[in-house]
């Protein structure tokens, strides 16, 4: 049990850190989504073995709702990709540098 | 304070979040009325949505907070005090401006005026729990709520490749941040084992962390940081500005507005909370305090040097926005070395919140108000003071108030976020604010002098102004001269 939970938590860091570093490498539109959708879902890895070690159920009721805000970014993403490639034919992030200093 | 039990909504509570109930209902019915109107019925919207908007505010004003040190809401999730009292009233009033000016400045971009007024009504909804929100959950779901209308808004218009741009990067760096944020919140979860913040901060102050990681006081620490972190980005603090100037210069001008001001003072309202959870823990390591320290100075420093050369009045909105914010964090430093000070920060914080409100709002105001001239080159505001002697004074007197000009809100505001620094003794950051203060005069002033000094361009017209865009501005020049020469009646 205690190995399951400290496994847990080192997978949800390293889950995270993946997203975080994925996120400045990715180049790709979808690729940047699916990074910040891998960091949602090490946290709520990591809010689910929290409360189970803990016996509150606070983290459980946090998972549910990372779970439905993660789908509303992934409704909100998408939408906008679509608007991307219809104006630009692209969505390489690299391709959108039109407002700078 | 019982998390588990099982209390039944009672009036005391629907009390308090009934102007964000008014508002949730009035954006729903906005929703039907676009949905089932014909061509003519949209005209309709904004006054719906003025309605709506109007009602919460009274509501909020008769009904709300009584003045007691606080009131507690559903089962310790929302906290209702002096702080979240003046910031909501300012948010409303924000919303409420936003929509007077903009009528006109939608129709003339084609933008959709049914999606645009139902989507401002829920992001002022989800501003006004946010800056209620006293729980990790409802803080980080009415932080992703705002930011959804606020993506969705940014990008609004279409075949306008800037405002995708923009809201593709508003999207995925707010998104980043969100992540971290909500990373952090694991770890203050897991050190405490509660997300109540009234619990963590007993928990805190007792010194024996009970959570599954309470263990090792690095989590917490750790978890605090990120959430700094996280709110950095939506504070638009440097160094994790570096979106902010391409957002607002290619969002909507109304709904840029609404991003440097409404969300920042929620914002702001809610890292406040967190911030109270931090000073509870007595063994803070100082390097928060000294990351908080770093992050206050490079704000001041970039915002400031951004502006300086900076040919867009919008970017030039956005990089002076993240020297304000800067200043906001300014009595959180000297909350840190002396605590006593909190009551006086707390009120300095308070009175900003509507200081930089009303000036920031106003200067977008008129930029929304000047429509696709006044978004871009500072060189088009060439003589405006002939074209439209109102647009100029208004723009003029809100870019003085930025400065700090005695009788303005800015100057009150400022000397009060300064005095708390003083009173700490923190001397060093005083002094260097008040200099970077002075510095930006000249950026300010940049644009007054255009106003006043130059001739106009030689095809340029008079500039005709809307009834209810006169009305917002003039409300607008009213609260900054009244709230900085009776400052009573705000805090």
């Amino acid at each position: 049990m205690e190995l399951l939970f400290q496994g847990n938590l080192v997978l949800s860091a390293i889950i995270f850190a993946i997203g975080a570093f994925g996120f400045l490498w990715k180049r790709n539109a979808i690729g940047i989504f699916l990074c910040i959708e891998l960091m949602l879902n090490a946290c709520a890895l990591a809010f689910l073995t929290l409360s189970q070690a803990m016996g509150r159920p606070e983290g459980v009721a946090v998972f549910i709702f990372i779970i439905s805000v993660a789908a509303a970014e992934a409704g909100i993403g998408l939408a906008l990709f679509i608007k991307i490639f219809n104006e630009k034919e692209t969505i390489d992030a690299d391709s959108l540098s039109m407002l700078r200093d | 304070m019982e998390p588990n039990s099982i209390t039944l909504i009672n009036s005391h509570d629907l009390a308090l979040v009934a102007p964000a109930i008014v508002l949730g209902v009035s954006a729903l019915i906005v929703l039907l009325v676009d949905l089932f109107s014909m061509k003519l019925g949209r005209s309709v919207l904004p006054l719906l949505t003025l309605g709506g908007l109007g009602l919460a505010l009274i509501v909020h004003v008769t009904t709300g907070y009584r003045g007691a040190e606080f009131e507690i809401a559903f089962d310790g999730c929302l906290r209702f005090d002096r702080m979240t009292y003046i910031a909501q009233i300012v948010i409303l009033s924000l919303t409420l401006f936003l929509t007077l000016v903009s009528p006109l400045y939608l129709i003339r971009r084609r933008i959709p005026r049914g999606e645009y007024y139902v989507l401002i009504m829920f992001a002022a909804l989800a501003m006004m729990v946010l800056s209620a929100s006293n729980e990790l959950l409802t803080l980080f779901i009415n932080l992703e709520l705002l930011s959804f209308c606020l993506y969705i808004l940014t990008g609004i218009e279409q075949g306008n490749l800037r405002s995708t741009e923009a809201a593709f990067k508003y999207f995925t760096i707010g998104s980043y941040a969100a992540a971290f944020l909500l990373f952090g919140m694991t770890m203050v979860y897991g050190a405490t084992g509660a997300t109540h913040f009234d619990e963590i901060r007993v928990i805190l102050a007792s010194g024996s962390l009970g959570g599954a990681l309470g263990g090792n006081s690095l989590f917490l620490a750790g978890g605090f940081a990120l959430m700094l972190v996280g709110f950095g980005f939506k504070l638009t603090l440097a160094p994790f500005h570096m979106y902010a100037p391409d957002v607002y210069a290619g969002a909507p001008t109304p709904v840029a507005g609404l991003i440097a001001t409404g969300s920042k003072v929620a914002a702001v309202t809610a890292f406040f909370a967190i911030f109270e959870l931090m000073i509870a823990w007595g063994d803070l390591p100082a390097g928060v305090y000294y990351a908080l320290y770093g992050v206050v100075v490079l704000s001041i420093i970039f915002g400031n040097l951004g502006a300086l050369v900076q040919p867009n009045i919008k970017r030039l909105l956005a990089y002076s926005g993240v020297s304000h914010s800067g200043y906001f964090m300014i009595p959180l430093l000297a909350v840190m070395t002396s605590p006593e000070l909190m009551d006086k920060a707390e009120l300095a914080v308070t009175y900003y919140l509507l200081a930089y409100g009303v000036m920031t709002v106003l200067a977008f105001g008129v930029a929304t108000t000047l429509g696709p001239e006044g978004e871009r080159d500072i060189d088009r505001y060439a003589g405006l003071a002939r074209r439209s002697p109102v647009l100029a004074a208004a723009m003029a007197l809100a870019l003085l108030s930025m400065t700090g000009v005695p009788i303005t809100v800015g100057f009150v505001g400022k000397f009060r976020l300064f005095a708390v620094a003083v009173d700490a003794g923190l001397y060093p950051l005083a002094i260097f604010a008040l200099l970077a203060s002075v510095a930006s005069a000249y950026y300010y002033l940049r644009v007054v002098v255009k106003m006043y000094m130059e001739e106009p361009p030689a095809e340029a017209e008079p500039i005709p102004l809307e009834g209810s865009n006169a009305l917002a501005l003039l409300a607008g020049v009213v609260c900054i001269f009244l709230f900085a020469v009776l400052p009573a009646l705000v805090v």
